[in-house]
Parts: structure tokens; C-alpha cells; sequence
């Protein structure tokens, strides 16, 4: 279950929701964030806390938020005039940004042409692509 | 424009060597019904399309198709790598893996290689969006084909993920047709 507004990670902006504000958890990690308190927008389950000292949980974690806005992004398109949808909608892709600005952050750019920045050096050749020996799916296991 | 996100749309993890699989998901990823058909026909047939809501159901879904078509070129690589040259010979792969190695190429499973000719594009919305319909269920039959032939529970796990996208294609086709008849029903000429 994820909070649908990221405040705490974004000081100052909140989802378009209305709802009430969850407070933040700690996952045990120094900086990471546990986004299944009190969320309304669920439907993350079995939803782990977002943890930048896991760099596989948090891509997992980024999969699933992004799973829920690409199914929302296509119901929308068929029925624009869904407030709700709408409103989910906003609220798992605030949560997805975040997600995202931390995996960023902690591990370099997600996306090239200036989506992503990447500190210190470019990280764009160095972090492993998805079919990459040393990407964590397995293959470097044979 | 498209911009690159490093990351799958499905966590594929932890695929073994297997000729034989890898053969089936080529159809998936090059064959006619395959994904690399859906992505370049609907976003060939965004550009003749009267409504904004059918333009963007075209636009999101032939992304994410594209979003299938690396899944399962990882997939297929993943698959290749690391076969004997048993596996393959046995597999009728032989030949792929001499060609491509590992490497994921758009052809069916006899090697047949993808053609524009799959393409289901004509200048008629409505024969485009019925076009996109059977393409759906048709691919949703393909991923059903190959999880019968399929024992490990990781590829299945894969391609299950994938069949259900294809339903929610249809859904969303489905009302995009809907929304193209209520625009030609509606619309005034003065």
C-alpha cells in the first residue's frame, strides 16, 4: 500500500488528491522511506519499503508503481473523464517520480537525453543494462 | 520522440539455458502475431487517427508493445546463453546461434525473418482498430501456445504477465472502437 502524497520526499508538492498526508516511516535504512503506511491509492501488495541500500528492491519497487500508472495511463485515455482514475493516477505518478529520483540518485540516471542527471561521473556506461551479465537477473549464475 | 528508461517493464530473472524455449518466444518477439508487429503497427496507424483519445490509447499501447518486444529479446537471450551445441542441434537452433549467437533478432521460430508485410495498417480507422482487435487475441492465443510447451515457472511467470497485457489491449481497443463510432455517428458537416 503506498501514501498518495510524497511530501516528505518533495518539500512542498503533494499529489492532487486531497488526501490526508501519511507521515513517514523509516524502513531501517538511513534515508529510505516505507510508502505502504497508510495509502489510499493501493494496490501495491506485499509492497516492500523503498530503500536506497537495496538497489534491486527499489527497481522492483519502481516496476510496481510504474505497472499501476502504465494501466491507469491506458483506462484514462479510453475514459478522460474519470475523476477518479484521474486522481489515482496523479497520485501513484508522484509516487513513481520519487521512487525514481531516489534510484537516481543513490545508483545514476534511469533515462538518457537529460532526463536523468548522473553525480560525479557518467554512470550511464558503468550501471549495468537490463541484459547485462551483472544486472542481478541471473545470468552471471551459469 | 522516445526516451530510453533503463529498466524492464517485468523483472525477468533467472532464466536457464533452453533451445527449445527460446525457439517458441522467438515467434512471440518476430513472428507475425509477435510484439514487434503489435509496436510498429500501432504506431504507424496513430498518424490517420480523428481523436485525441484514440491517438493516445495508439501511442501508449504500441510503447508499451515496445516495452515487450526488449522483455522478450532479453528473454530469448537469456535463454540462448550458455546452450551446448546439443541443445541447440537438438532445438533446430543450430543455425540461429550460428548466425545470431545470443543475440535476440526479429524472425519466427523456423528463422523466417519479420517482414512489414505483418503490418496491419490501412488509411480506415475503424479497419485499423478492428485490425488491432484480432491482433490482440491473437497474440493472447500465441502466449498461451507457448506456456503450454512451458515447464519452468520463471518463464511462465513472464509470459504470463504478457498474456494479460493482451486482454487489457483488447479492452482498450475495444472502447476506442466505440469512441471512433460515437465521433463518425456525431459529427456535423456545414
Amino acid at each position: 500500500m503506498m501514501p498518495c502524497n510524497m511530501n516528505n520526499n518533495r518539500a512542498g508538492r503533494s499529489c492532487s488528491c486531497g488526501r490526508p498526508a501519511p507521515q513517514p516511516r523509516s524502513c531501517g535504512c538511513s534515508n529510505g522511506t516505507d510508502f505502504r503506511s497508510r495509502g489510499n491509492c493501493e494496490n501495491l501488495r506485499g509492497g516492500r519499503p523503498a530503500c536506497p541500500e537495496n538497489q534491486a528492491r527499489l527497481m522492483e519497487q519502481i516496476q510496481q508503481c510504474e505497472f499501476i500508472c502504465v494501466d491507469i495511463n491506458l483506462y484514462l485515455d479510453t475514459h478522460p473523464d474519470d475523476k477518479r482514475a484521474l486522481s489515482d493516477y496523479n497520485c501513484y505518478a508522484e509516487q513513481l517520480r520519487a521512487l525514481k529520483d531516489m534510484y537516481v540518485k543513490n545508483y545514476g540516471p534511469l533515462q538518457n537525453f537529460g532526463n536523468s542527471t548522473s553525480e560525479g561521473e557518467w554512470k550511464w556506461v558503468s550501471q549495468p543494462f537490463p541484459w547485462s551479465q551483472n544486472c542481478g537477473c541471473g545470468m552471471e549464475d551459469k | 520522440m522516445w526516451i530510453y528508461e533503463k529498466k524492464l517493464i517485468y523483472p525477468v530473472k533467472n532464466l536457464r539455458p533452453n533451445a527449445r524455449m527460446a525457439k517458441l518466444i522467438a515467434m512471440l518477439l518476430g513472428g507475425p502475431n509477435g510484439e514487434m508487429t503489435a509496436s510498429t503497427t500501432y504506431l504507424n496507424q496513430r498518424y490517420c487517427m480523428p481523436v485525441g483519445c484514440v491517438q493516445a490509447t495508439l501511442t501508449d499501447i504500441g510503447t508499451e508493445e515496445l516495452s515487450h518486444v526488449e522483455m522478450l529479446s532479453v528473454m530469448l537471450k537469456m535463454l540462448l546463453n550458455g546452450c551446448s551445441k546439443d541443445e541447440l542441434r537438438a532445438a533446430g537452433m543450430d543455425g540461429w546461434a550460428a548466425e545470431f549467437g545470443d543475440c535476440p533478432f526479429p524472425a519466427n521460430w523456423n528463422r523466417e525473418s519479420w517482414t512489414a508485410a505483418y503490418v496491419g495498417t490501412t488509411g480506415d480507422p475503424i479497419a485499423n482498430i478492428a485490425n488491432d482487435m484480432a491482433a490482440e487475441e491473437k497474440a493472447r492465443a500465441g502466449y498461451e501456445g507457448v506456456i503450454r510447451m512451458c515447464d519452468d515457472p520463471d518463464t511462465i511467470g513472464a509470459l504470463q504477465f504478457l498474456r494479460e497485457r493482451e486482454i487489457v489491449h483488447y479492452q482498450r481497443f475495444g472502447e476506442a472502437l466505440q469512441i471512433l463510432y460515437n465521433y463518425y455517428d456525431s459529427k456535423k458537416c456545414f
